[in-house]
């Protein structure tokens, strides 16, 4: 096995010896490699969860909280597809503006999540 | 600059890496078959002038690949610093793909590539051959990886969310590695970067042939990538095809955005060419181009493999239509927000201690989980991506891909005929199809990421909350760093091969 070994390393070397343009080009990844993982990595691009966070359950917890965060936005009143076609003249298209009277979902969400119900849903399936 | 917001900064953080990333992946793509295709002929023939052939275009890909290996690293820097919500959400699915493409390029970067450079001589022929052909083979598998995730992204299949861990699971590799979507897209990219390393031949040859040097070696080399050009090209139309209709059945609104289409209609029209109306939103019913010359049909051919059939536009997956049993976006921003809000009764249900109302919480997430993503939207235009860099992109890259096999076509036919090197005209444009080349490869990612906005995760993860919560200053410092390196290495590159082109290939 040895000379297998010693072979394949006589190999390695000799042909890291002979290269000419290959010393520029390795010379040019090692720079780059030294860049990304010795200076940008550490001081410019820190895990930001592993981090901040002790452990999995609290990133977990964090990217929770920030996917369900957007209850927050008032949507407009609902004019689904039944509502728009109806409208004169839209031709099934947005008559404009149409958002007088905004409605916070917070309530109708909370509602239907109780009755475990979802919105009343025309035509569904794209 | 100040209106550029974190979200924003981080997508043209993303967007440079990536675009400079690619670069240099389809030129090593292609490249690497050609020189395959070389030393291949090299061998059946024993003929030492393709052996010099092969080693000067193998210099140029040693060239491309070392100022390109590692940058795709820096992409997985900016998913845990800038998008650290989406990393979190995905590493369960991203995870496995990622490892594979990371052992792929090891192995066949130790092994094959040592043997391919240090070898000759060293290794018998047929080895020498192997190795060749397997780091060609090799380099695609790799990307295959890669554009298994980006197709899982404009995609999502195989998978199930965990409200305890906010992440998605992987539930059936299959389904993510065979999806239609990263199918379509490995092909199709692959494929045009066979077309862009054939550009590359062909240009480098042809200003060898305008210089009056290494006339006999370039015209050989011109031969084998107009071959391969052609045939690439058929398969990049035969896949692009493909992909025009999986887009058209899984991200209808990419394709609308694709061709302008605000109003759905039967028979819908391909755009040859126009100019987008600046001023045109959706649902406003203003006209979406100032000029255009349409082809009657041909997107119904495109999207449906109908002539005549319904194409929907913007306006009808935006604001829904009945009679095309379309469901808009508000309907599906409500759903999402029932989502959403199932989501967060389940875990203060958990915490609470009450297992009722964490199941009917989960059960209510789990109904409208599918427009998860929709319940972050504030109004349904949000779903829209942007129309006109999307439009341009598209018609830049089809007119370019297009006219490149005419470019194949002539400059073998030439060839043959031994009259290339008197064609100084195609001689030149030869040349400048390389810089065509890399334009139409790039366009052809700004279709497929632009055209998918504002999701990071097609319907379930927008880009504004897949990001990290950082000030847009964070991520601005860092753009202007990878602004500087990006610029440095493409210099470096740049001129280290022209210098090589002007050394040549060693002398016989």
């Amino acid at each position: 096995m040895r000379p297998f070994f010693t072979a394949i390393l006589a190999f390695y070397l000799q042909g890291f010896r002979s290269m000419r343009l290959g010393r520029t080009l390795w010379a040019i990844i090692l720079l780059k490699l030294f860049i990304l993982f010795a200076v940008l990595k550490p001081f410019f691009f820190p895990d930001v969860l592993e981090t901040r966070f002790a452990s999995d359950a609290e990133r977990a917890d964090h990217v929770l909280a920030r996917l369900v965060r957007p209850g927050e936005a008032a949507i407009p009143a609902s004019d689904g597809p039944a509502a728009t076609a109806a409208a004169p003249g839209t031709g099934g298209h947005p008559p404009g503006n149409r958002s007088q009277g905004k409605i916070s979902l917070g309530k109708e969400i909370s509602h239907n999540v109780r009755h475990h119900r979802g919105p009343q849903m025309r035509g569904i399936g794209l | 600059m100040e209106y550029l917001t974190t979200v924003d900064w981080a997508r043209a953080q993303f967007a440079m890496t990536a675009m400079f990333h690619w670069l240099f992946v389809p030129l090593t793509l292609g490249l690497s078959f050609l020189v395959a295709f070389f030393e291949t002929i090299y061998v059946k023939t024993g003929n030492r002038e393709w052996r010099r052939l092969t080693k000067f275009w193998m210099k140029l890909f040693a060239v491309n690949f070392a100022i390109g290996v590692a940058t795709g690293i820096i992409l997985e820097f900016e998913f845990g610093t800038n998008w650290s919500n989406y990393s979190w959400m995905v590493g369960d699915i991203f995870g496995a793909p990622l490892a594979v493409e990371g052992i792929f390029a090891f192995f066949i970067e130790a092994t094959f590539f040592a043997v391919m450079f240090f070898g000759w001589n060293r290794v018998s022929k047929g080895f020498h051959l192997f190795s060749t052909w397997m780091v060609a083979v090799g380099s695609n598998l790799s990307a295959l990886w890669i554009l298994v995730a980006n197709g899982w992204m404009q995609f999502p299949t195989g998978m199930a969310f965990n409200p305890e861990t906010a992440r998605f699971e992987m539930q059936n590799i299959w389904a993510v590695i065979f999806s239609p979507v990263a199918i379509s897209k490995f092909t199709h990219a692959t494929s045009s970067g066979f077309q862009l390393a054939a550009l590359f031949v062909i240009g480098v040859s042809a200003w060898y042939l305008l210089r009056g040097r290494h006339e006999k070696m370039a015209v050989r080399s011109i031969v084998v990538a107009a071959v391969f050009g052609l045939l690439s090209s058929a398969f990049v139309i035969f896949t692009g095809d493909e992909a025009a209709f999986s887009v058209a059945h899984k991200q209808p609104l990419k394709l609308a955005a694709m061709e302008g289409l605000y109003r759905g209609m039967d028979g819908a029209p391909i755009v040859a060419m126009g100019v987008v109306n600046g001023l045109k939103k959706p649902g406003d019913g203003l006209d979406p181009f100032l000029l255009e010359v349409k082809v009657p049909g041909l997107l119904s051919l495109l999207a449906n493999r109908e002539a005549g059939s319904y194409v929907p536009g913007i306006d009808d997956l935006l604001f829904g239509n009945p009679e095309h049993q379309l469901v808009g976006v508000r309907e599906r921003m409500a759903r999402g927000k029932i989502a959403l809000a199932g989501l967060a009764h389940y875990k203060l249900a958990r915490k609470s201690g009450d297992k009722a109302g964490a199941a009917a919480a989960l059960a209510a997430f789990n109904q409208y989980r599918d427009d998860l993503g929709y319940g972050h939207l504030a109004d349904p235009r949000d779903a829209a991506p942007p129309v006109a860099p999307v439009f341009y992109s598209f018609h830049v890259m089809v007119v370019l891909g297009t006219l490149f096999p005419v470019l194949f076509l002539a400059v073998l036919a030439f060839a043959c005929k031994g009259t290339l090197p008197s064609k100084r005209g195609l001689l030149r444009l030869s040349v400048a199809s390389i810089f065509l080349g890399y334009v139409a490869s790039q366009a052809g990612w700004i279709v497929a990421e632009m055209g998918r906005q504002p999701w990071a995760i097609q319907g379930l993860l927008p880009v504004d909350v897949a990001r990290t919560d950082l000030t847009a200053g964070n991520v601005q410092a860092t753009f202007f760093i990878f602004l500087f390196l990006f610029t440095t290495l493409l210099i470096a590159e740049i001129r280290i091969m022209l210098n090589q082109i002007q050394i040549g290939p060693e002398e016989a």
